[in-house]
């Protein structure tokens, strides 16, 4: 039965119909997850006590006629989301079996929906990577193509939906950890506008780039996910005040393409795109202007900037909030016979070489005497950069842009760390300014999904899906489903 | 920049990180990549002064009391159990 659900669609049928029961779906869905596990290993947690118990409030919601949009809907969530239920771990040796007193507030208001968590997905450590190699639970394969990447930091999260575990899942996109996945999956994926969706209870990376979105098939089963998880949380201080906006009514009322202009950087033509990819873009763009829109050239000359000042507030960001992980407080506690030894024995044992990494940079760019030299200057590219895509959006309604330079890759296929930074190149802009911005499903290259990126003015994350959901309608590629597993 | 064993062993004495002797001549060469990664900001100094860049995030370390901050959170901070976190009024006075 499983099989052949895919879309909220397909699984609210079943339920409406009382076809099946939020149990009986779960109890199918994770009977399905432990066959395939073994060859995509998506989760770090499957719990089916936890589950069944969330599918048995569904039921009782549905019946008692409380009923939510989503309520009995499978979710999985990404493992740096605290649930009180499932071990929440951020794919860390260090946090391996911490359990968190109280849920995000992405989580929460899934439970409090009446979704079916179906467990907890993969990352990289801390999200810090882009294949989803970096876990310390094992890296994730590809449901396309099992001996290639799902892409990072989310790549549990992508795997999951395009494995058929569920129709959607949360990511975290600190600099494409959404959107990089969700192109390699062949999914939709939302980063959406920065405070739009709260990041209480999302285990901090770099907070000012920080910001949960979901992934799905399509930018309609995105929107019905954001109606839920994003709004005013108090609890965050960078939640914004705006009232909801209303998603799925947005995107099922359409919009007008022929009244759009969208606009194409002119500094992509100085990126190494992968052919296939630069093939795949072109016939997006084609397909947009079939569509009636206009599409101008735009100057983004402070493109060639963003890797760097990302990859200085990034890891500056991270080595003062991994600065609280030290055995005396959460999980892994290494032995030592005094406490700086226990500091020290447990960060060592338990963080991966991509944390050290990026902690020591970050110690190292903050440090006296170099502090002026990178983090205030990367912070002015960002203030600069924000300022000029502001600019941009003076004559153009969204920007579009290959989500990465690079179709799916082969483990391993990096020996240095700056190779896997710079295939960040084209979703980094959207984190460093807070603009909203969408991954959808273009095009293959043979059986590896590629994904083209729109990117939105602030606030407008609603009318970016309305967009994906219009091309989705005139095109097939979110449809052509995973079956190398 | 370059960085030898020394700054490597000193970030690492800040970081709280004991790297084993035989990783760091691999991390060195990776830190290595990345600074040089950084240089191209060094172009970026020019545009900078073109732009008009807002001054007022740069980092006033001058400007912090730490020690009238922590003692303010020890005095007023307290933990709300039904939002399972830290509540701290929203405006902290001047000394």
């Amino acid at each position: 039965m499983s099989n052949n659900m895919y879309f909220i669609s397909d699984y609210r049928k079943k339920l409406d119909a009382k076809e099946a029961s939020a149990t009986e779906l779960a109890t199918d869905l994770l009977a399905a997850m432990k066959k395939k596990e073994g060859k995509i290993n998506a989760m770090i947690t499957i719990d089916e006590s936890s589950t069944l118990a969330h599918a048995k409030k569904a039921d009782h919601m549905l019946a008692n006629g409380q009923g939510r949009t989503l309520t009995g809907i499978p979710i999985v969530h990404k493992d740096n989301l605290c649930t009180v239920d499932f071990p929440t771990t951020a794919g860390s040796k260090i946090l391996e079996n911490f359990k968190s007193p109280y849920n995000a507030f992405v989580v929460q208001q899934t439970y409090d929906e009446g979704m079916v968590c179906m467990g907890k997905a993969s990352c990289d450590e801390f999200a810090m990577g882009s294949s989803n190699e970096k876990s310390y639970y094992g890296k994730v394969h590809n449901p396309y193509e099992l001996n290639h990447v799902p892409g990072g930091s989310s790549g549990g999260s992508a795997a999951s939906v395009a494995a058929g575990y569920a129709p959607l899942s949360t990511g975290s996109d600190t600099g494409g950890s959404v959107r990089q996945p969700a192109a390699f999956c062949n999914l939709t994926g939302l980063k959406p506008t920065y405070g739009g969706v709260s990041r209480f209870g999302l285990i901090a990376f770099a907070s000012s780039l920080d910001q949960v979105g979901p992934i799905a098939h399509s930018a309609l089963d995105c929107g019905y996910l954001m109606d839920v998880i994003s709004g005013h949380d108090a609890r965050d201080s960078t939640s914004l005040p705006n009232p909801k906006l209303n998603y799925v009514d947005t995107i099922v009322n359409g919009m007008d393409v022929r009244s759009l202009r969208i606009g194409i950087p002119k500094q992509i033509n100085d990126i190494n795109l992968d052919d296939s990819v630069a093939k795949v873009f072109s016939d997006t763009i084609k397909q947009f202007e079939q569509m009636g829109a206009t599409m101008v050239e735009v100057d983004m000359n402070l493109l060639e900037y963003a890797v760097p000042a990302y990859y200085i507030i990034a890891p500056a960001e991270a080595s003062s909030n991994l600065a609280r992980y030290n055995g005396a407080l959460y999980g892994y506690r290494a032995p030592a016979k005094t406490l700086e030894e226990m500091y020290i024995n447990s960060r060592t044992d338990g963080f991966g070489d991509e944390v050290k990494r990026r902690i020591l940079i970050g110690t190292f760019v903050l440090s006296k005497g170099y502090q002026g030299a990178y983090y205030q200057k990367a912070i002015n590219v960002k203030h600069a950069f924000t300022h000029q895509l502001q600019h941009i959006f003076n004559d153009v309604d969204f920007m579009i842009t290959p989500t990465t330079p690079r179709k799916p890759f082969e483990f391993n296929q990096f020996k240095n760390p700056v190779q896997a930074y710079e295939t960040d190149a084209l979703t980094i802009p959207a984190n460093l300014t807070g603009l909203p911005a969408v991954s959808f499903p273009a095009g293959f290259d043979g059986p590896l999904p590629i994904g083209v990126q729109l990117i939105g003015q602030h606030y407008q994350d609603h009318r970016l899906l309305a967009l994906v959901h219009a091309y989705q309608q005139a095109t097939s590629w979110h449809e052509q489903l995973a079956t190398s597993f | 920049m370059s960085i030898d064993n020394q700054t490597l062993e000193q970030l690492c004495l800040t970081a709280k990180l004991d790297l084993k002797t035989e990783d760091q001549s691999r991390f060195l060469l990776e830190l290595e990549s990345i600074f040089h990664l950084f240089h191209c900001l060094d172009k970026f100094s020019d545009i900078d002064e073109e732009r008009d860049i807002p001054h007022h995030t740069a980092f006033r370390q001058d400007q912090i009391k730490h020690e009238s901050i922590k003692g303010y959170l020890n005095q007023l901070a307290h933990f709300d159990e039904s939002k399972h976190m830290f509540e701290v009024p929203k405006v902290i006075e001047n000394e």
